[in-house]
């Protein structure tokens, strides 16, 4: 990832290229660690509700009984 | 009272039973450009400083792209400067496979749009009000249509946000959370006069 930012001073119109502070690098890392764990939660997520909808199509078509959670992703 | 009616007679005839063209109270919003950050060369993050105070609202037009594959990489934004855990957000994004609901308080940030691509070679776009930010008396909040496309697979997301802080907003960081802007990348900072 680039370690430089672009500020763009609205009073003067000066823009300007400087390195990230320490500060600034550390907050950039908390981000990426939240990405991860996001994206992590929003894959686990989306996965089981994948299992539930195709487990609750397979005992549709099978003619056997829904669980009250496969029911549910089915009919709102 | 709003606008009646507005003509060119209205202007040229100075006997026209219509010329009364604005009743001095309904005012319409008018957009003017404040600034607008370019990228030459890949950076971490765009900064607007030192924002005038003259407006009613701003809204930052983002043209973005990243220089890797971070599939699901938020667009996001901080305020004067906070880093800490004040801002929040609700969002409805779309994938190539359903839509996604979200939520979150206490957040070090607030979000303006999302890349659902894992591309490097195309571009999203976000259109980001943010409300009164020149207010002394009012937490800010953030409304954002965002979307992006690669070759029949995309995203398109609308997110809403808030910096629970009452001081008026004089810099504004951009930048995503995984990754960096790729050049060709255009953030562009606009007032709003008037009501919106």
């Amino acid at each position: 990832m680039s370690d430089t930012k672009v500020i763009v001073d609205c009073a003067t119109g000066e823009v300007s290229t400087v390195n990230l502070t320490t500060e600034e690098i550390a907050d950039r890392d908390l981000a990426a660690a939240e990405f991860l764990e996001r994206q992590a939660t929003e894959a686990a997520a989306a996965e089981a509700l994948a299992a539930l909808k195709a487990s609750a199509r397979a005992k549709l078509i099978a003619g056997t009984a829904l669980t009250a959670e496969e029911a549910a992703v089915l009919v709102i | 009272m709003a606008i009646r009616k507005f003509s060119a007679s209205s202007l040229t005839n100075p006997n026209s039973k219509s010329s009364k063209l604005w009743d001095q109270e309904t005012t319409l919003g008018t957009f003017e450009s404040i600034a607008t950050a370019t990228v030459t060369v890949a950076q971490g993050s765009v900064t607007f400083s030192n924002i005038p105070q003259g407006y009613t609202h701003l809204q930052i037009r983002s043209y973005w792209g990243l220089t890797d594959t971070g599939n699901n990489t938020w667009l996001n934004a901080q305020f004067n400067g906070d880093t800490g855990s004040n801002y929040s957000y609700h969002a409805i994004r779309s994938n190539p496979s359903g839509f996604v609901m979200s939520a979150s308080y206490g957040t070090t940030r607030v979000s303006l749009g999302a890349d659902n691509l894992g591309s490097a070679t195309s571009y999203g776009v976000s259109v980001a009000d943010i409300l009164d930010y020149s207010s002394t008396t009012k937490n800010k909040t953030t409304k954002a249509f965002a979307g992006q496309d690669t070759t029949g697979v995309g995203t398109t997301n609308l997110w809403s946000g808030m910096w629970n802080n009452v001081n008026p907003i004089t810099s504004i960081v951009i930048a995503t959370d995984a990754s960096t802007f790729r050049v060709g990348s255009i953030f562009s900072l606009y007032g709003i006069r008037g009501t919106q």
